[in-house]
């Protein structure tokens, strides 16, 4: 941010926190600004619509006649708080929250960015989590220890062909091919917990963006649960604070996963 | 935000001010701040710089992450021509059933100019942030929140680095004021016109200022 920019927001917090604060007082804290920036700081606070300049003084805006609290308090009045099973409503709008529980194995780039350009109204979000490559190692090595019990029983059986036995193989393919790439470090892996909510405003279309929204995700591979009496828990996770309230099994995703699902394309 | 919104919803302790503005702890003693990002366009690029892109988005900033953050994307100002027909409704029923002519007069000119301005300026947007945490529990027992501090700075100036690695250029910390703005978001009336929430109280500000220019 430049200097000017961030002139202007700290002098707009000091009027906001203070009520006033005389012009005079802005030249002699910047007196190493020219007039020309000076200037054009003043003109940026009288323009923030909560600022009003009288002369030397600026001033936060107050709803001081009768009538404009009258009305604001009229509006305010109507933003009550509502906890329900299956959704919460808040002034007139009804939140309902989702998990996602299994993702697909591949997805393709833009996917996110396709959910949410299609007006279905979602507020999601992804806690990402690196987990050690020590875990990740530990956990498919038990994985292909199982696949290798069973293949050594199929082998005791005598069955050595067949599509169990292939379906096996390449299994233990596939989980040799990962541990040694998590071991040498070009594969990492993630804890990803997924969780949305589709925001609308009354409980017929809460229904139907819902049923769209759903529609889409299970149409590219993810599968979701409704947080039923849950749903405070999912609105406190999906206000900005990296916390996740809802302790649910994480997903574990790939490094490649989360290139493709990287949310910040247009 | 009132005081019994937050505490029905967030579980917010302490918003950041002076030299912390912009990190907010919350009650386990983690501390947190905010990034807004702003997408690139990627579906614009050929197929060949968009696999480049991709590449770049792995080995800078998945493989090199070490901690936890989380992705955060909002629409704002959805179903806003509904939500304008429940406010007008209800709010202009309120107001009658007063009886107060000044007030009812007063709504009515507020409410023309209102739905004029959202019509022209209210528009559909997605927002995008990423919410860098860092559980301070441990520096809270020693009361020095300055090693938290530390941390957590050091974790969003790695973010802003590989963020810009991959490609993405326009990275904004935000201020106490900008996340308090989202956290009322979720709680009152809000437009989001011009990169900023307006809430009721703008609104009628917003209104008185248009009056005074129009008497100037």
């Amino acid at each position: 941010m430049k200097d000017i920019e961030k002139i202007t927001e700290q002098l707009k917090m000091e009027i906001r926190e203070k009520a006033i604060l005389y012009i005079s007082e802005i030249h002699s804290k910047h007196s190493d600004l020219s007039k020309k920036e000076i200037d054009e700081i003043i003109k940026n606070l009288e323009a923030d619509i909560s600022i009003a300049r009288e002369g030397d003084v600026l001033t936060l805006l107050t709803l001081k006649s009768s009538t404009e609290q009258d009305l604001y308090s009229h509006i305010i009045d109507m933003e009550n708080i509502e906890m329900l099973p299956d959704h919460v409503k808040i002034g007139n709008t009804l939140y309902r929250g989702f998990i996602v529980v299994a993702n697909p194995q591949k997805i393709n780039v833009g996917v996110f960015h396709q959910l949410m350009k299609s007006k279905n109204n979602l507020i999601m979000a992804m806690h990402v989590s690196p987990e050690s490559s020590i875990n990740t190692v530990h956990h498919l090595r038990s994985e292909l220890g199982t696949v290798e019990n069973r293949l050594n029983y199929f082998a005791l059986q005598g069955k050595i062909v067949g599509k169990d036995v292939d379906e096996l193989r390449d299994s233990q393919k596939f989980l040799k091919d990962k541990i040694e790439k998590f071991s040498n470090g070009t594969l990492k892996a993630f804890k990803l917990h997924f969780t949305f909510a589709v925001e609308e405003t009354n409980e017929d279309d809460l229904d139907f963006t819902t049923n769209k929204a759903l529609a889409f995700l299970k149409k590219i591979g993810f599968v979701v649960k409704m947080a039923i009496n849950y749903q405070k828990d999912v609105l406190k996770t999906l206000v900005p604070s990296g916390a996740n309230f809802l302790k649910r099994r994480p997903m574990i995703v790939t490094n490649n996963f989360m290139s493709d699902s990287f949310p910040f394309v247009k | 935000m009132t005081k019994k919104s937050e505490q029905i919803i967030f579980d917010v302790k302490e918003k950041g001010k002076g030299e912390l503005d912009g990190i907010w702890s919350l009650s386990d003693n983690s501390i947190f701040a905010v990034l807004e990002v702003t997408p690139i366009p990627f579906f614009d690029l050929k197929e060949e710089k968009q696999n480049e892109l991709k590449k770049k988005i792995n080995e800078e900033l998945w493989m090199k992450l070490d901690f936890p953050i989380e992705i955060l994307i909002r629409p704002v100002n959805c179903a806003s021509d509904k939500k304008m027909v429940i406010l007008e409704s209800v709010l202009g029923y309120r107001i009658e059933k007063t009886n107060k002519t000044k007030l009812i007069q007063y709504y009515h000119s507020f409410m023309n100019w209102f739905k004029e301005y959202a019509a022209k300026n209210v528009k559909d947007a997605n927002k995008y942030y990423i919410v860098v945490n860092y559980n301070s529990s441990y520096d809270a027992v020693q009361k020095d929140k300055s090693a938290a501090v530390s941390v957590l700075r050091s974790r969003i100036n790695f973010l802003i680095k590989s963020l810009k690695a991959s490609g993405i250029s326009e990275i904004k910390i935000m201020s106490t004021f900008d996340i308090e703005q989202i956290y009322n978001s979720f709680l009152k009336f809000y437009v989001y016109c011009e990169n900023k929430y307006l809430f009721p109280d703008d609104w009628i500000n917003l209104f008185k200022k248009r009056g005074e220019n129009e008497r100037h």
